[in-house]
């Protein structure tokens, strides 16, 4: 239950588009309230054109689908337009809206979903600067980055997303925020051949400074990091694989070792 | 995923190919509720959650997380999946049956 799921959660709030409220430190806090709620009826339309566009681009499948059940060969055939992607038809609209509204939490929720999107598509690169060069400008005090640092080392090793950490770990005055967003740099740098060195430096000073600091649940990043270290050391392609002794389902001793002389699958799984 | 999984340990001979699995069911009874139902004929570890023991030490943060391992005990694929992984299992397991003609023919 960690990033994957936590990615999917993270995702579904942007994607739900919960709404958070800005500490509003303004003057006219009624003219706040009121901009706050046009940018929430805003993103609210530009979600619903979002889900519009989805059921658009992936016709094709749908259609597919109700026709009969396919294999998932015959599915990753289906050609989808390209000129249909939601990023391609929706996304200007909304950087439009999160230019109009920036300073918004609401418009940040946004920016984390652009982001996202962008960074699958090497056509929406532009967006990606662009997108990430507002939070630099307008959040970096923001407390919520956090929701996009955690998925940030999803977004790939781009210079922008490079930048874009590096801005937040540098500038953010909230501690779990720099906490987050040093460990997406460290796993960005750490993923990159020539940045490796630097990104293994940085992952262990995270564990070193930010060891108390959560990371989900009832983890915290000493214990992420920890684990992060063992997987680069002892679970490389190449390694020796570290022993199992434990029990199994239905309660008898087993261990990985006695299984040496056969090619072995190792499936780490859960029926949900 | 489970008749795919099936269908190789059907394929390859007992000594020659296993699956060993580690389960991260939040209860044991819903473990061995996943095996029967899912009819699983190969050992799993239990390890009682996706914060067990096992899968904290593997550093494993998503699943299902797959590991290949050759008759020696090394490491030799992460995560491949469907074709890929079928290839992989093809080639370590020709690799061992390579070593143990070897072996006899000495």
């Amino acid at each position: 239950m960690r990033p994957m799921l936590l990615l999917i959660l993270t995702l579904t709030i942007l994607m739900t588009g919960a709404p958070q409220v800005l500490a509003a430190s303004s003057d006219a806090p009624r003219a706040m309230d009121s901009k706050k709620e046009e940018a929430e009826a805003a993103f609210k339309k530009l979600d619903e054109a979002m889900s519009q566009a989805r059921e658009a681009y992936y016709e094709p499948m749908d259609k597919a689908r109700k026709e009969g059940v396919l294999s998932p060969e015959e599915m990753s055939k289906i050609e989808l337009d390209p000129d249909l992607l939601p990023i391609k038809v929706v996304g200007p609209k909304i950087l439009k809206a999160i230019e109009k509204y920036v300073g918004t939490e609401v418009a940040l929720a946004q920016c984390s979903e652009l982001l996202y999107l962008s960074s699958r598509e090497e056509s929406q690169a532009w967006m990606f600067d662009r997108v990430s060069d507002l939070m630099i400008t307008h959040y970096l005090e923001s407390e919520s980055l956090k929701n996009f640092c955690t998925m940030a080392h999803y977004m790939g090793d781009s210079p922008a997303n490079v930048k874009l950490l590096r801005s937040i770990f540098a500038d953010s005055p909230h501690r779990d925020v720099k906490a987050a967003s040093g460990y997406a740099l460290a796993k960005v740098l750490g993923s990159s051949k020539d940045t490796r060195e630097e990104g293994l430096e940085l992952l262990k000073k995270i564990g070193s400074d930010f060891g108390d600091v959560v990371y989900y649940r009832d983890t915290v990043y000493g214990d992420k990091v920890k684990g992060d270290l063992f997987e680069m050391e002892h679970l490389q392609i190449g390694c020796v694989a570290p022993e199992i002794i434990g029990k199994e389902v239905f309660g008898n001793l087993m261990q990985l070792s006695s299984f040496r002389g056969k090619v072995v699958l190792l499936d780490f799984w859960g029926d949900w | 995923m489970y008749p795919h999984e099936r269908s190789l340990v059907e394929k390859y001979p007992a000594d020659e190919f296993a699956i060993v699995g580690v389960n991260s069911e939040s209860t044991v009874e819903a473990a061995q509720e996943a095996i029967k139902k899912n009819n699983l004929t190969w050992m799993n570890f239990y390890d009682g959650g996706t914060n067990g023991p096992i899968s904290t030490r593997w550093n494993v943060s998503g699943w299902p997380t797959i590991y290949l391992i050759d008759a020696q005990g090394i490491i030799r694929y992460k995560d491949v999946r469907g074709e890929d992984m079928d290839k992989a299992i093809e080639e370590l397991v020709a690799e061992l049956r390579t070593e143990k003609q070897k072996a006899e023919t000495k």
